[in-house]
Parts: structure tokens; sequence; C-alpha cells
């Protein structure tokens, strides 16, 4: 059964940054993303919310393909950036990689200095020692980490703590310049103070970049999202604006969902 | 423990039983088996003694000739350096290499059937290596170059990559795919291209163990005898020019396994041999301490 | 420079390549093991005895002869290799002391095969003047695989969870009986595995045994402990070096495929031992 293509209730059309048209993630045999069609819009902060095992991880990842790295993994439909296709419309997966950069749930810092781990990115890229201070510079101020490290560039990335590692990886990711961000689940393994440090981060940084980021807190979400978008069982239940989302929805399972945390799909 | 030795009276029961048969028994056999390797050591000292201390018996020197009283022992030394030079330099790079497409292909069937030949190839005892050594190796090597004869450094260090291939691969696979996977997760998401992610992370991640299984190989390359000694010619001088690969030699297990038997218990001769074979026991045993303390060290401390 | 996408190319070939390589080699050693050796292998082949110096006749009495070494073996090892790990996992206090142990183990796992058949022939036949004897042979194999035996041994006891030595301690068993009841079965298959694993290297090693256990021909079954007997590993090398005979190496080969048949049979056992005797722990 073909589905209408969802829209946006309640915000004006932007450009869209990412739409899906026919979307679906298999793992072997198992469908675990079904059939989205959707646009997501330029800039802002898309928050997915929906309950574990809801296909949320996949379907980020989907984005950047870095999920065709697993064997089983198998995609169908269209995935495009910016109106050209992920699969076909980059000069090859690592120019889509760069334009849609990726931070993990779990900060993952190399074991390597500070300063080597902002410029991992670039590194294989042709840059004169210059360029590449002022890029660990500008790419820590966006990452609010600057203040902390500034003294130390040089000692191994492992010895900050959880929160600093996450903005490490961010300011890692910002080093290549990308369009679009795309964090799973950012905050989820850090205190809640550092917790709070990035959410400041994220909404600073929604200007300049299209953020869609995973998250299990709602209030998180009410917090900084423009807009939402619920997943259950791999399929989107429902999207809009934040406001709609929490105050005007129809929809009785994202009303208890967003009210609740809580989903019987 | 806490609810053990909150309990009186169970406590008494476990307060150490004092000496028992089963205990001497234990300490009986640990002691046994950590003293088989100074006996070992013991005896070859003591074996190479009258070697070590003749002074007439020129073993720093090129000849090898003990109806003459001349004892050179550097032929040896130097075909076993260069025959364990020509095995690492083939097998390392295309066990790792060919480690580095097996952890990360996506086929499991075709990662499963390698590892298994892999397997059985390691498994194969090394006569039958110096067999395939004989019947093929040295036979092609022979027509190739138009020589003579097959037995010589080239045969034997290929026959000795072939050996150390399975070890160097399967080992070095291990290291790799135990990389996390969010590594390279990671540095995917940088827009890394795999050569990249491979080079500035997996490899450096991997290194250590990577370096632990090439000293084993390499340990077992030096320690190798019978494949070798079949393929080696058996000539106790030094090729000309000296890098030669295409002359005949002598490594020090090939002399050992051709002459310990002729040679008298007891004379200059044998005890030549035995100090050969100290020197072959101390660099190996250097060899595997190294390589075990690296597979120990926390990989992720890099 | 190379601009980075031909770098990843020629990187993406030059794995190609490789695998390609240590593809062919796996093929040809296993097709070569398995033709040449299919040639002479059959049922008369392996219950024959040798004749001719080899080149005709069968392997009959060269598959006891390395029967016999490696059963020997298992037989002594196996009380030094239970007892060592026994005591490195239940008895040792001081982590010095066990790390000092490990290291000598491990030491002797790094002694070249042929180092063993050297102190062999100085010890056992000269120094005793038990001459060349099938005994010298086991002692020696035994030696060689008891730190695989140990380590193995080890690895199993050192797995069971400290909750067990506790609770049956605390059900107020003495130590010896902790360990006779709960050890010593938890850790059957770590002994059971690694005994099949080092008998499936002694079998095929030939530098430990060719100068003190071992005839080239002419031997049948030993009349005491002070014979030779004749092995595959060894007999294998005698035939390789008459090589220009054709029937010679003919049964080289099939020499060479019973051997690896057997190792493989021992392998394969520690592979079901290792599965079926290990215990199943909830926890
Ligand atoms: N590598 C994989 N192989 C097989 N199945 C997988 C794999 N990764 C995820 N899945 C399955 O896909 C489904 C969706 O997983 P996904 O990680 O996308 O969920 P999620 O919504 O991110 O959950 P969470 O909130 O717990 O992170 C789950 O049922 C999961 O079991
Ligand atoms: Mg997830």
């Amino acid at each position: 059964m073909p589905k209408p293509e969802l829209k946006l209730v309640g915000v004006e059309t932007q450009t869209s940054a990412v739409s899906l048209k026919g979307f679906q993630a298999w793992f072997g045999e198992t469908c675990v993303v079904q059939d989205m069609t959707l646009e997501l819009p330029a800039n802002g902060v898309t928050c997915i919310v929906g309950p574990s095992g809801s296909g949320k991880s996949t379907l980020l990842r989907g984005l950047n393909r870095i999920n065709e790295d697993i064997s089983g993994y198998a995609m169908k439909g269209q995935v495009l950036i910016q109106d050209s296709c992920a699969k076909d419309g980059f000069k090859d997966i690592t120019e889509l990689r760069a334009k849609v950069g990726m931070v993990f749930q779990r900060p993952c810092v190399f074991p390597c200095s500070i300063k080597d781990n902002v410029l991992f990115g670039v590194k294989n890229k042709r840059l004169s020692k210059l360029e590449r201070a002022a890029l660990v510079e500008e790419s820590l101020k966006s990452a609010a980490l600057w203040k902390e490290v500034a003294h130390r560039l040089d000692s191994p990335a492992s010895t900050l703590s959880l929160g600093q590692q996450q903005r490490l990886c961010i300011a890692r990711t910002l080093a290549v310049k990308p369009d679009i961000l795309l964090l799973d689940e950012p905050t989820a393994s850090v205190d809640p103070t550092s917790a709070r440090a990035l959410e400041t981060l994220i909404k600073n940084l929604k200007d300049d970049y299209t953020i869609i980021m995973v998250t299990h807190d709602i209030r998180q979400t009410r917090r900084i999202a423009d807009n939402v978008l619920f997943l259950c069982d791999g399929q989107v239940i429902e999207m809009g604006s934040t406001d709609h989302m929490f105050s005007k929805t129809a929809k009785p399972k994202t009303k208890t969902y967003l009210s609740e945390e809580f989903c019987d799909c | 423990m806490n609810q053990i030795s909150l309990n009186p009276r169970l406590r008494t029961d476990i307060t150490f039983p004092k000496w028992n048969g089963l205990k001497s028994y234990a300490v009986g056999s640990a002691l046994f088996s950590s003293t088989i390797i100074m006996l070992i050591l013991g005896t070859l000292l003591i074996q190479s003694h009258p070697a070590l201390f003749a002074n007439d018996l020129n073993l720093l020197s090129e000849v090898w000739d003990p109806a003459g009283g001349q004892y050179g022992i550097i032929p040896m030394i130097f075909g076993t350096l260069i025959i364990m030079s020509i095995a690492m330099i083939i097998a390392l790079p295309l066990g790792v290499l060919s480690a580095i497409y097996i952890a990360e292909t996506r086929s499991d069937r075709l990662k499963h059937i390698l590892k298994s030949s892999l397997e059985v190839l390691a498994g194969i005892p090394s006569i039958v290596y110096g067999l395939i050594g004989v019947a093929y190796l040295s036979i092609w090597v022979a027509e190739g170059f138009e020589l003579q004869t097959g037995r010589v450094i080239l045969t034997a260090g290929l026959l000795l990559a072939l050996m150390i291939l399975p070890t160097i691969m399967t080992l070095s696979e291990d290291a790799i795919s135990s990389v996390p996977r969010a590594y390279r997760e990671n540095a995917a998401s940088l827009g890394l291209y795999h050569y990249e992610i491979i080079k500035d992370i997996v490899l450096p991640a991997a290194k250590a163990d990577i370096a632990g299984a090439a000293l084993l190989a390499l340990g077992r390359a030096l320690g190798e005898t019978m494949a070798v000694m079949l393929v080696i010619g058996s000539l106790d001088r030094l090729p000309s020019p000296l890098f030669n690969v295409l002359a005949s030699s002598q490594t020090i297990t090939s002399k050992l396994g051709r002459e310990i038997a002729e040679s008298a218990f007891g004379s200059t001769h044998f005890s030549v041999l035995v100090l050969m074979s100290l020197i072959l026991v101390a660099f190996t045993l250097i060899l595997t301490i190294a390589a075990q303390k690296l597979f120990t060290k926390d990989p992720h401390n890099a | 420079m190379l601009s980075r996408t031909v770098k990843n190319t020629l990187f993406a070939s030059a794995l190609r390549i490789a695998l390609f390589i240590s593809l062919a080699i796996l093929i040809f050693l296993i097709g070569a093991i398995l033709l040449e050796g299919f040639k002479a292998l059959s049922p008369s082949f392996i219950v024959s005895e040798a004749r001719d110096f080899g080149a005709a006749g069968g392997i009959r009495y060269q598959l006891l002869g390395s029967l016999i070494l490696i059963i020997v073996a298992a037989v002594l090892v196996v009380p030094f290799a239970l007892g060592t790990a026994l005591y490195r996992s239940e008895y040792v206090t001081s982590e010095k002391l066990g790390r000092c142990i490990d290291l000598t183990i491990f030491s002797l796992n790094g002694i070249p095969s042929i180092t063993y058949g050297l102190f062999g022939l100085i010890v056992f036949v000269n120094i005793l003047g038990m001459g060349v004897s099938w005994l010298i042979g086991s002692i020696l194999l035994a030696i060689m695989i008891l730190p695989t035996v140990t380590v193995s041994t080890h690895q199993a006891m050192r797995a069971i969870p400290n909750i067990y030595r506790e609770s049956a301690l605390a059900l107020g068993l003495t130590r010896a009986e902790m360990v006779r009841k709960v050890i010593l079965p938890q850790s059957l298959h770590g002994l059971v595995t690694g005994l099949l694993i080092g008998l499936a290297r002694a079998i095929g090693e030939t530098a430990p045994i060719m100068f003190v256990a071992t005839a080239f021909s002419g031997v049948t079954w030993p009349q005491s402990i002070y014979e030779p007997v004749s092995t595959l590993p060894t007999h294998i090398l005698a035939l390789a070096q008459q090589a220009t005979n054709p029937d010679a190496l003919r049964n080289a080969w099939g020499a060479s495929l019973s051997l690896i048949i057997i190792v493989m049979i021992l392998s394969g056992l520690a592979f079901i031992a290792r599965r079926k005797l290990e215990p199943q722990r909830s926890m």
C-alpha cells in the first residue's frame, strides 16, 4: 500500500536537507525500517524519538551509509541528501560522509593526542601547518571545548572526561566541515552537567548545521528540538514541529509516548 | 566472602588445611615443570663448555673443517639469518595484507572457509612441508633459474615463508578483527577512505598484536629444522657473492640435524654443535618472551 | 604525490592480490598433499610392512611406532601438567611466583624442537646410557607438549568463577575436597583439549626423536623399552631423502597424508572435547 508523503505539520515548508523515498532497512530477513517517505528540513534540530529497538539508529546510520559495512544489512528506496542521491549522487562514499558527519552514542576518541583527534578527518588532506592550527582552534571553539583544552592539545585524548570526549568527537566531526550532523544519543553516556553543556552546544550549532539527533530523553527533546520525528516499530507514527507534537497532536500514541514515555505498539 | 567470614563455624572449617597429599603433589609437579627448562639450559651449557673455552677453534671464522680443527660457525649463522629474512620479507606483507582482507570482508562464508583451512595448514607437520620442498619447490627453483640443484637459500626461504604464512595470517587476522568496530565507524564517518581507516587507525591499534605474531613466526622460522634441512643443500660455506640466494648454504638447525648423529659424544665437534644449539635457544627464547610481552600488553594503551 | 582515491584503489588491489596469492598457496599445499597422498593411500598400504627401505610396502610399524610414542607421552605428561596447573591456579598466592612459573613454561614452549633431541641425546642416551630407545622419544615429546597441556588446563581452572570455590568451602569441604569435587571436574575439558592439541603436534615431530628413539628401517614391534621404533615422520624423512626414486616419493606422500589425517583426527577430537566437556555455567 503506497503511503502518502509525510509533510511537516505546523511548519512552513523549508528547503529539505534530507529526504527519504520509500526507504527500507533490512538486517538479514528482518525489516527494521519500513517503507519510509519523508522530508527533514534544513537547519534546526530534528529529534528522532521512539522506544528502544524501533529503528532510530538504523535510520540515522542509513543517512551516511555507515551501516553498509555490517554484514547482512541491506537497504531499499532512496535517500536524498540536499537533493543528491546518497547512493550515487556523490563522487564517492567519503564525500557523502564528509557532508553528513556523525557522532555516536559512546564517545570514541582515537588513541592519540587531542590535536590529532581533531585533525583526524583531514589528516590525509594537504593543509599547511598554519591552516591545521587554525582548524583545531576553530573546531574546538565551535564545540565549546577550546577553553578547557587549549593548554594541553598534545596530551592523550583518553585523559579527557567522558563529556569532554563527546565534545571532542563533535569537534572532530566539525573539522571536516559537514552540512548535516547526525547525533546518536549524544548525551546518553555522559553525566547530567555535561549533558546540559552538550545541549547548549547543540542549540548554538543549529544555525549553521542541520542537526538530526536520536534521543531517549523527552524533556531534552522539548528543550532543544525544533521538529520531532516519532518512530515506533520501524514506522513513522508522526512528525511535526515540537510545539505541534507536544501540545497539538491528535494521535493518542504520540500523546502517550511524549507524556508518559510509553508505547504499546 | 563476607558471608563466610561472618559465620564462625564455617570459618574454622576453611582455615587452610595444613598439609596434604594433594598439595604436595601440586607443588611437586610445578617444581618439576619449572626446573625442566633449567635442566635443558644447564645441560647445553655444560656440554658446550669445552667449545667455549678452547681458544684455538676459530669459532668466529668462516671455515668449517672439523678434520683440520677449524670450527667457524659464521656460515651457519649467516645462513640462518638470510633464510629467516627471506621468509619474513615474503610472508609478513603477504600475511598481513591477506589478513586485512579477511578481517574486513563482509562475506562470512569466505572468512569461515579461509580460517578453517588456515588452521588445517598450521597443523601440518614440518616434515611434510619438507617433502613439498623436495618434490616441488626445489625442482621449480632449479628449473626456473637453470641451476644444477634446487637445494639453495632461495628455496629454503620460500619454503619457510609458506610454513609461517598461516601463523602470521591467523594471528594478524585475530588482531585486526579485535580492533573495536567503533574506531572504524568513527573514522569512516569522518570521510576517510578504506585505505586511510586501515592505515590511520586499524593498524596502529592492532600493531602490538601483529608484532607479536611476527615475532612468534620468526621464532618458529628460527627453530625450524626438518623442512629447511631437506632443501638447504647443506654447504658449510658463505655464499659468494655474499647475497647470492641461489647458492647452497647451511643453517644452525640443519647443521644440527645433519651432524649430531655423526659426531662423537664428548668430542670438540659435538661440543661446538651444542654451542650452536645454545645460541639458537637464546635467540628463540628472547623472541618468544618478547612476543608474549607484546600479546599481553593492554591494546588500548597505544 | 598520489591522490587519495588513487592510493585507496591501489591499496584495494594490493589486498586482492595478496589474498589471491595466499589462496593460491593454500590451494596448492592442500591440493598437492591430497592428490599425491591419495595416489599411495590404500587399506593395504596402512597394514603392510615397509619393504625396500620404504619404497615398497606400507607403513604398518611406522604407524604403530608413532602411536606408541604419543600414547606413552600422553600418560607421562598428564600428571605433571595437571599438578602444575593446579598449583598455579589454586595454591600460588604471590603474583610474582605465578609469573615466574608462567615464564618458565612459556620458555619451554619456545625451545626449538631439535634442541629437545640434542638434550635427549646427551642426557638419556649418553649420560644415563639408555641407548636409542622409544621411551626417550615419549619422554621428550611429553616435555615438549607440557606447556600446551598445562596452559590449557590452567585456563580452564582460571575460568571457574570464584563463587564456586567459596560456596564449596562454605559447605564445609576442605580445600582438597573442593579441588577434587569442584576444580577437577570443572576443568577437565581444558586438560583433554590441551592434551589432544599437544598430541596432534607431537605426532608430527621429527627433530626431537630422530637421534634418540627411532631407526629408519627393519624395526617392528619393540620388545622392551630399550629398543627404537620407526615412526611416520622419520619414515617420511628417510623417503624424502631418496626423492629421486618415484616409488619412495609416492610412499612418502602416502605416509604424509596418513600422518595429516591422524593430526586432523586429534584436532577434531580436541574441538569436540572443548564443546562437549565444557561445563555450561549460567553465571
Ligand atoms: N547489526 C545488526 N544485526 C541485526 N539486527 C540488528 C543490527 N543492528 C540493529 N538490529 C536490529 O534492528 C532493530 C532496530 O535497531 P536500532 O539500533 O535501530 O534501534 P534503536 O531504535 O536505535 O534502539 P535504541 O534506542 O535501543 O538504541 C532492532 O530490533 C535490532 O535488534
Ligand atoms: Mg540506537
